[in-house]
């Protein structure tokens, strides 16, 4: 666990891609450097956009799905927040962050929109939603998996779920604080307090089991 | 109620056996997801959604035997790009022949890089030695030409000299994620090892 967060960490480490360019200036009749210089650009976005989106689809989704959602929401909102990603890519200094915080506010924004028949708690992980993709279907094969999605993630108040899927992403408290406008004081009490809702909640889910 | 039940029979699982938990999890869903969601179908509808078309699929582009080729036949994709890229700046009758020179060095380099990636010859260090040598080079090129645009030339010329400038700068920006994509192929990343290191 504490590699897989080291090694998170670094992958971030390695983002964003230095030397983005600033706007080019020169007179009104620009040299063929300029042509070069924004087709190298726009080539290199586009190349550097797929890698990332390649390597950071799936641990995307995942963390949508830790924040409380079904497979089938958290590859939409994953989705949608590369969508918004990619008009702007080469502005954005911290992209795994960037992405987060949308998929974030895409996510919970999706809840408050399906409060209107039930209650943001209730929503994720709701067991009636048909399963349209087959990662959902897949994913049910993963009895253990499963389990700690509805008997851990889904008891978890969500700002506790959205604490504990940052910092299983790698980011620190520092960071965690930053992005949700909070002290890395009340970071570390809300992890604090879900880790200690998950022992009761799987030890419960355990028990309930046999 | 099951907070008086966990009370009354004791013992709860620890924060190991928690993050066990989550381990096993995070490590499933990465599994099942990278088995079912189609990262090429995701890509072109992000393309098409801003009004531009998907680059082809590694898989289409190159197809190759297995996975690990696919990864070398992007790092020299990438690489190739590059080079492209100095071939035009560096062109015979640019602003300045100095930092011409360390241009066509860089490319020269890249070049060798890219052969050896794709011939599966180039040990890691000789690598890390091309991808530090190109990227002197590049650093060379910058400090020229900023000492030239303060020499008085004529405008055009210090505009171009500029813009080249801004060029080298966005080029030796590239080479940090190059490096990074690089040494996973040598596995001295996170990743295990795609290249293997040739027998001498």
């Amino acid at each position: 666990m504490a590699s897989d967060v080291a090694a998170a960490a670094a992958a971030q480490a390695c983002y964003p891609p230095p030397g983005r360019a600033a706007e080019p200036t020169g007179g009104a009749e620009r040299p063929a450097v300029s042509g070069e210089l924004t087709v190298l650009s726009e080539t290199v976005a586009n190349v550097e956009f797929n890698a990332f989106y390649h390597a950071e689809r799936v641990p995307l989704v995942r963390f949508v799905m830790f924040l409380g959602a079904d497979p089938d929401t958290a590859e939409d909102v994953a989705q949608t927040a590369f969508t918004r990603a990619f008009p702007v890519w080469r502005t954005i200094r911290f992209p795994r962050a960037w992405l987060r915080k949308v998929a974030q506010n895409e996510y919970f924004g999706h809840c408050r929109a399906a409060a209107r028949e039930t209650s943001l708690d209730a929503a994720p992980g709701r067991a009636d939603r048909a399963a349209g993709v087959s990662a959902a279907l897949a994913l049910e094969q993963q009895a253990h998996t499963r389990q700690f999605l509805a008997a851990g993630i889904a008891g978890l108040p969500p700002k506790q779920r959205q604490v504990m899927a940052w910092t299983w992403d790698g980011f620190s408290d520092a960071e965690i604080a930053a992005h949700f406008g909070d002290s890395e004081a009340a970071v570390r009490k809300n992890r604090s307090r879900a880790m200690k809702n998950l022992r009761r909640l799987l030890t419960d889910e355990g028990r309930g089991a046999k | 109620m099951s907070r008086q039940r966990w009370r009354i029979s004791g013992a709860r699982i620890t924060e190991e056996e928690v993050n066990a938990r989550v381990a096993t999890a995070r490590a499933d869903i990465a599994a099942v997801l990278a088995e079912v969601l189609d990262d090429d179908a995701g890509l072109a509808r992000i393309y098409a959604l801003h009004g531009q078309q998907a680059p082809p699929s590694i898989s289409d582009a190159a197809p190759a035997e297995d996975d690990q080729s696919g990864q070398v036949q992007a790092v020299c994709d990438r690489i190739a790009m590059l080079e492209t890229t100095l071939a035009q700046a560096a062109r015979p009758g640019g602003p300045s022949m100095e930092a011409g020179f360390y241009l066509s060095a860089a490319r020269r380099f890249l070049f060798e890089l890219r052969s050896g990636l794709a011939g599966r010859s180039l040990a890691a260090e000789d690598a890390f030695r091309l991808l530090s040598t190109v990227r002197h080079d590049l650093q060379e090129a910058d400090r020229t030409l900023h000492a030239e645009q303060r020499l008085p030339l004529a405008e055009p010329v210090l505009v171009r000299l500029g813009e080249l400038r801004e060029l080298t700068r966005e080029l030796t920006g590239q080479m940090d994620p190059l490096t990074e994509q690089v040494m996973r192929l040598f596995g001295r990343s996170k990743d295990p090892a795609v290249v293997p290191a040739p027998q001498h």
